[in-house]
């Protein structure tokens, strides 16, 4: 191999894009020519560089453009769902104009209220007893449960209850990505910690796990929080979980991650996760297989 | 729900699916679309066009690709149309007035990122500065086959799908892109 060919195709070994057999002719030639090892290594320091100036989009924007979309959908929407997207969706401009007030926002359970017992007439019923009378007509006895709107603040005891029951509501998703959404403001506290880590861990929707995950981001020096992170980026059937997990671990580049970045390697198939995992073990100076 | 049942129920008409579908792809989208035209408001502007076409649209998707190719294409095709607008109205400044004078709308994320170190504020500045420099040098193309190797992490077959290119043109264009931030950030190497 001429050195001229070597250079049109080290960029292609440096990002895996080469086959079996022209690795290893780059890798003999590279053995036996300073000079492409010098390219290389310049090649090397300019994906650092790219790296670095990598953009992160600035916090908030996420946020924001899902309640933009919401907004936009909803006036895409026929009549009759224009509303589920100013209420399902758990990015709704509300909810994110919320966000700011923070531990001085006020909650309105209303909402969940509203969700809980559906639009039907009597969805929120309970049917008693039915007997039919003479004229060929039937009685129904139902017993209605009543709403309460409560208001208080994320700190109020029963608010902060209630919350946390709503996010393990097994039977309501979007109930659970809401109450979680809230409360991950306050994942300074222990109980609301333990909650987001239980939602991490099992729920069964992606969405919420995400919302859980984001809760979590700054306890990531916390070993329980590092052990469920972990866990996620090795199992979690999502890979926008996934992604998250990687992205929050790897800002620490503690020692106890290369043992999980490796395993995850060996199974991991999304590109971008797995880059940025090479990546990180490259950073942590660490091999990025186990032998 | 595996991805495929997600769609199914997405194109019925099922709400919930299509937000689980939006949210299992809108950060990698975000991000393409931050780093692709290194300004929030229009990575903003891509991400909600995009994700209306794919509400419009879903109907037609015929599972003749994967879903993240398809969604990509979208949002490549909308990227490559504004970095196309931006060369004839040479509108690559993302630079702005102020009542503090000029100042580039990035700084601020920059400054963000080099973690209020003096030095180090600088040195990133610097490099951030040359970068956008370089990636507004490459054509629109290079620039996405790049944007999409280096930070999406996208095998270069895939990347010719997206871009409806061979997997031999996206080799290329990740070679001429590579050569031309080589040449250009020779110092900093």
């Amino acid at each position: 191999m001429t050195c001229e060919m070597a250079k049109t195709q080290l960029p292609l070994f440096l990002y895996g894009e080469l086959n079996f057999d022209e690795e290893e002719a780059i890798e003999q030639h590279l053995e036996t020519c300073a000079g492409c090892r010098g390219e290389l290594n310049a090649l090397k320091a300019l994906h650092r560089l790219a790296g670095e100036a990598e953009m992160d989009p600035p916090a908030g924007l996420l946020e924001s453009c899902r309640a933009g979309l919401a907004g936009r959908l909803a006036c895409q929407a026929p009549a009759r769902r224009a509303g589920f997207w100013a209420r399902f969706w758990s990015w709704r401009p509300a909810a994110v104009a919320w966000k700011p007030a923070g531990a001085l926002a006020l909650l309105a359970l209303g909402f969940f209220a509203a969700k809980l017992s559906g639009p039907a007439p009597y969805s929120g019923a309970r049917v008693r007893y039915v007997e039919p009378d003479l004229n060929g007509r039937v009685q129904i006895g139902l017993e209605e449960t009543r709403q309460r709107v409560l208001t208080g603040r994320l700190e109020e005891a029963p608010i902060r209850k209630l919350l946390l029951a709503a996010a393990a509501n097994r039977e309501d998703a979007g109930l659970r990505v809401e109450s979680i959404d809230i409360l991950k403001s306050q994942s300074a506290s222990a109980e609301v910690r333990l909650a987001l880590l239980a939602a991490l861990r099992g729920d069964p929707d992606p969405g919420v796990r995400m919302k859980a995950l984001e809760g979590l981001k700054t306890f990531v020096w916390e070993a329980e929080t590092r052990k469920a992170l972990a866990q996620a980026l090795l199992t979690d059937d999502s890979p926008s979980v996934r992604t998250m997990a990687v992205d929050v671990l790897v800002q620490g580049k503690q020692q106890d991650l290369v043992g999980v970045l490796q395993q995850l390697l060996r199974k991991e198939n999304n590109d971008y996760i797995r880059e940025r995992s090479t990546r990180a073990l490259r950073e942590m100076r660490a091999s990025v297989e186990t032998f | 729900m595996d991805e495929a049942a997600l769609i199914r129920a997405a194109q019925a008409g099922d709400q919930s699916a299509f937000e689980r579908l939006v949210r299992a792809y809108d950060h990698a989208v975000l991000r393409l679309g931050m780093n692709l035209l290194r300004s929030p408001e229009d990575a903003r502007d891509v991400y909600q066009e995009a994700f209306l076409r794919v509400y419009r649209n879903l109907g037609h998707f015929r599972f003749d690709c994967s879903f993240q190719t398809w969604l990509y294409r979208i949002v490549t095709n909308l990227c490559l149309d504004q970095l196309r607008k931006r060369k004839v109205r040479r509108e690559e400044s993302s630079v702005q007035q102020t009542s503090d004078g000029v100042r580039d709308r990035m700084d601020s994320v920059a400054e963000e990122r080099a973690e209020g170190d003096p030095e180090r504020r600088v040195y990133s500045r610097q490099l951030k500065s040359r970068i956008d420099q370089v990636l507004s040098d490459l054509t629109p193309r290079e620039r996405m086959v790049f944007e999409m190797r280096h930070y999406q992490g996208l095998r270069l077959r895939a990347i010719g799908d997206v871009l409806g290119a061979t997997e031999e043109a996206a080799k290329n264009c990740l070679f001429r892109a590579t050569q031309k931030m080589r040449r250009a950030l020779g110092d900093f190497l």
